[in-house]
């Protein structure tokens, strides 16, 4: 069971100042469901290639995963799937304590949302086998329907349950930093590509 | 502790034009980035406007949404401490590390741990805290704080880094390709990562309806701090709360749009509860903010910590954060930091030339240059204008005697007149000088060029009078 | 209509030409122009270096002089915002508050109260860098800074357009702050001096030897860091080339 940890009434004497304070209450404003123009899976493949990662569409999650099949080397490389109709070469248990993520080279992981947006893709640790084996990854590939591509970010919040998922993340493109002089660069500590492999039924 | 002297620290940054001028077309970049983004949102200044409403709606109903945050987290499954002061902060991380038995830490950004100056406290007790966002660790090795508040080390040049690497990290001194560099970071990084006992986070927003806390970042650090040891520990201050999930859309379309000029983080991760096997933390902080609800510039606790002030401030573009020798810095900053310490950042108020863009690129409408002034008046009200008296020295001679004797004046009228040109004019001493050529002074004032027009214009009156 | 006319401290021991200029402007209006003689200081120094409190005898002068006209115009943009928004020293009589409101600076003058449609008596066939000052732009409103998402306007821009010949062109950072920021400029001369630089170098780069501001003392320090450093600009108050004076 979790619990509240408060040292000598810090909790109370918190709560105390902030019940003085005379500011004027202000009223919530509604938020509106802002809506963006334009084909979502079009604005979907063109932001995400804006943060460098791939799309490649298909029309049945069956070519995808012949495409996936075909287009990664098993050889020589650890395979991590998170999804039953495609086999890796790395069992789900050896990656049962996190740390052990590390050896992943490849991840393969169900997308469950997608926005237009700006090129995310929602995940949670349930979808990716445990969060680490993305994050881990040289290549992260995600498949994603692409009916399940929403026009914006509030359309998102307003469909998705935050609550549900421990863990649960937009992943937008591969890591990335821009900590040297700004200067942009793909791949830093997260996986290095990612590429969405979007079908349509 | 001393008086923080900007001006002065600023000076050998401005002087040092091949940093200067980096810092300043990173950061000029970063917001022209963000003002063509914004622009193709056609209802972005009405969401700046619902983005403050949403921060003052929840900072004065603070309470019940503490509560109501506090019910929805311990339902989810995490750890709840609160702390009021910096030092409890620390006491009590430190007391979930050490009871866990953790040696190894791998911490994602924090203002807030900047802020209580946890890695310190706890590498005196023997836990190894590694920053694992690049510009953060690039700065722990070189034994500064951040210069930003979003990129901490954007003031050093690659050649910097290499060196810093070379000599800590064991890279090669000669090659400073910041992808290269970038990659040593990595190598580094998954070392610790391997043996990492627990992982740390600050937290960009709470959520009060679900419980959870948001964290966006780009590289990745966080996310694998977050999930892969068996302990993680998050710290906030109590002015993160948002209210509803709905809520955040608005946030997170703003965030990383008015930090980076980019429409979204790589990561926009949230966090409900632990993974099955995990404990998670969440450490609750005050450390001045509930006093500063009180205060009259309550509304520096709607900041979201995106940097968009700093990167427009012209001044904080040519001296840098660090001159500003606290951990915020920039026009953020120097609203903030007298509430800290009123005496150390008394001359930070200062350090403004009240061109008003942070007010204007400022995601939740603080009103920056309102409270810049509210902190000038309070620092001259408290007796803490001392140094604005010993600038006659250095030549300001209009604000002191303005100061000093002219309110006693009855007889206003010319005052200004003469001291301020004077002070513009006079060189030598004058720090103007150095920068400013003399202005040249007119052959006429427009006062004797009126006296003048009233008498021609009087002598056609008389000449019509006479006669003909 | 009477208009109160203030010339403030800098500007008449600097640049009266930018008054003078500015007052004959007013006068082919047909408009009762009478200079307040009496005022030659707003306060702003003073609330700019947070003695506001201390500037209360000052503002209290300059409501004494500046009652019982239907306006008052000064020719410079940051004198204008101080009367305007940081008149607070003084208890906020009716009085006061009338004053704060018919506050005008040239710019707003010419294009809100009078409405000026056309200015043929003015001419200056040159591509002209428009420096909008930030007092001018965020706190007079005279045209859209760029970090705001907004309709696009400029009033600075509608007047010299009128004038005849004229190409409006700005530097690359086309609003940032020049540095001047009044007590700033002695406070911290050594990053208002940087910035001015930078400003005059991107006037420079663009090829813009003539700039106009309708705010004075941003030109003031542009101008004496341009000589100081060898950069050719000439710069003109906008009241010198709407009434057709710079040549």
């Amino acid at each position: 069971m979790s619990k509240v940890i408060s040292e000598k009434f810090s909790r109370e004497r918190i709560f105390s100042r902030i019940r003085s304070s005379k500011q004027t209450p202000v009223e919530l404003p509604d938020v509106p469901l802002y809506s963006i123009p334009g084909d979502p899976v079009e604005n979907f493949i063109a932001r995400l290639e804006g943060f460098d990662g791939k799309a490649v569409r298909f029309g049945s999650r069956a070519q995808a995963l012949a495409w996936l099949l075909e287009n990664i080397d098993l050889k020589g490389r650890v395979v991590y799937s998170a999804i039953s109709d495609f086999n890796g070469n790395l069992q789900p248990e050896s990656v049962a304590d996190p740390h052990a993520a590390h050896v992943i080279d490849v991840c393969v992981a169900q997308g469950l949302m997608g926005v237009g947006e700006t090129g995310s893709v929602w995940v949670t640790d349930e979808s990716l086998g445990g969060a680490a084996c993305a994050l881990f990854s040289t290549d992260l590939y995600l498949l994603l329907d692409s009916r399940k591509v929403v026009d914006g970010i509030h359309t998102a919040y307003s469909q998705l349950d935050i609550r549900k998922a421990a863990y649960g993340s937009f992943f937008t493109g591969p890591s990335a930093t821009a900590d040297i002089e700004a200067v942009h660069i793909t791949g830093a500590q997260g996986e290095i590509s990612l590429t969405v492999l979007l079908y349509d039924k | 502790m001393s008086q923080v002297n900007q001006v002065k620290l600023g000076a050998k940054f401005i002087a040092d034009t091949p940093h200067r001028q980096s810092h300043d077309r990173c950061l000029w970049a970063a917001r022209m980035r963000r003002d063509s983004v914004a622009s193709h949102i056609p209802e972005w200044e009405e969401m700046r406007e619902l983005a403050s409403q949403i921060k003052k709606h929840t900072l004065t109903h603070l309470d019940e949404y503490l509560e109501m945050f506090e019910r929805n987290l311990l339902a989810n499954g995490v750890h709840v401490h609160w702390a009021e002061t910096a030092e409890e902060h620390n006491r009590i991380v430190y007391e979930i590390f050490r009871t866990h038995g953790v040696k190894v830490v791998t911490k994602g950004k924090s203002m807030l741990m900047d802020e209580c100056g946890m890695r310190e406290y706890l590498d005196e007790r023997g836990i190894d805290v590694y920053e694992a966002d690049l510009g953060e660790r690039i700065q722990q090795l070189d034994r500064q704080r951040p210069s930003h508040i979003v990129m901490p080390a954007i003031h050093k040049l690659r050649g910097d880094v290499a060196r810093l690497f070379a000599e800590k990290l064991g890279s090669d001194p000669d090659i400073d390709d910041p992808t290269y560099l970038n990659s040593v970071m990595r190598r580094d990084m998954r070392k610790n990562y391997i043996k990492v006992d627990a992982g740390m986070n600050g937290v960009n927003f709470g959520i009060a309806e679900t419980g959870g806390i948001v964290v966006c970042t780009n590289e990745g650090n966080a996310d694998i701090s977050a999930n892969v040891p068996p302990l993680f520990v998050a710290s906030m201050g109590i002015e993160k709360l948002i209210p509803r999930q709905s809520d955040l859309a608005l946030f997170i379309r703003l965030l990383s749009r008015s930090a980076l000029g980019l429409d979204i983080t790589q990561y926009t991760s949230h966090y409900h509860g632990p993974r099955e096997g995990q404990e998670m933390h969440l450490v609750i902080v005050d450390n001045g903010r509930s006093e500063r609800l009180c205060a009259p510039y309550w509304e520096v606790l709607k900041c979201i910590r995106c940097g968009a002030c700093m990167n427009t401030c012209p001044v904080f573009r040519r001296t840098s954060g660090l001159s500003y020798d606290a951990p915020y810095m920039g026009p953020i900053g120097i609203i903030l930091e007298p509430s800290y310490d009123l005496h150390r950042y008394a001359r930070l108020p200062y350090s403004c030339t009240h061109c008003g863009s942070c007010g204007d690129v400022c995601p939740v409408k603080m009103p920056i240059p309102e409270y810049v002034f509210y902190w000038r008046d309070t620092i001259v009200n408290s007796g803490q204008d001392e140094m604005i008296h010993r600038l006659e020295e250095d030549g300001m001679e209009l604000v002191l005697r303005s100061a000093s004797s002219l309110s006693k004046a009855e007889k206003l009228g010319l005052w200004a007149l003469r001291s301020l040109p004077q002070g513009l004019l006079k060189s030598g001493l004058n720090p103007w000088a150095k920068w400013h050529a003399n202005p040249e002074p007119p052959a006429e004032t427009f006062r004797q060029y009126y006296a003048r027009k009233r008498k021609e214009a009087r002598k056609p009156d008389s000449n019509s009078q006479t006669p003909d | 209509m009477k208009v109160g006319f203030f010339v403030p401290c800098y500007v008449d021991a600097l640049a009266p030409e930018a008054a003078i200029s500015s007052y004959e402007l007013l006068r082919r209006f047909d408009i009762d122009v009478e200079y307040i003689e009496q005022v030659a200081c707003c306060g702003l120094p003073l609330t700019d270096m947070g003695y506001d409190r201390k500037a209360c005898a000052m503002e209290r002068n300059l409501v004494k002089h500046f009652s019982g006209y239907d306006y008052v115009v000064i020719p410079s943009g940051i004198c204008t915002d101080q009367v305007r928004n940081h008149l607070n020293a003084v208890e906020q009589t009716p009085e006061v508050k009338h004053i704060r409101e018919t506050t005008h600076d040239i710019v707003d003058f010419l294009h809100d109260v009078l409405q000026v449609k056309s200015l043929p008596w003015a001419r200056f066939p040159h591509k002209v860098a428009l420096h909008n000052g930030c007092h001018s732009l965020r706190s007079l409103h005279q045209a859209r800074p760029t970090e705001l998402m907004i309709p696009d306007f400029s009033k600075t821009e509608a007047l010299l357009k009128m004038v005849d010949g004229l190409e409006v062109a700005y530097a690359t950072r086309r609003d940032e702050c020049c540095g001047f920021g009044g007590t700033f400029s002695v406070w911290d001369a050594s990053c208002s001096g940087q910035q001015g630089l930078d400003k005059v170098s991107d006037y420079e780069r663009n090829g813009l030897k003539y700039v106009t501001s309708a705010d004075f003392s941003c030109l003031l320090h542009q101008q004496c860091v341009a000589r100081k450093f060898g950069v050719d600009i000439k710069t003109y108050y906008i009241a010198e080339i709407l009434n057709g004076d710079a040549v």
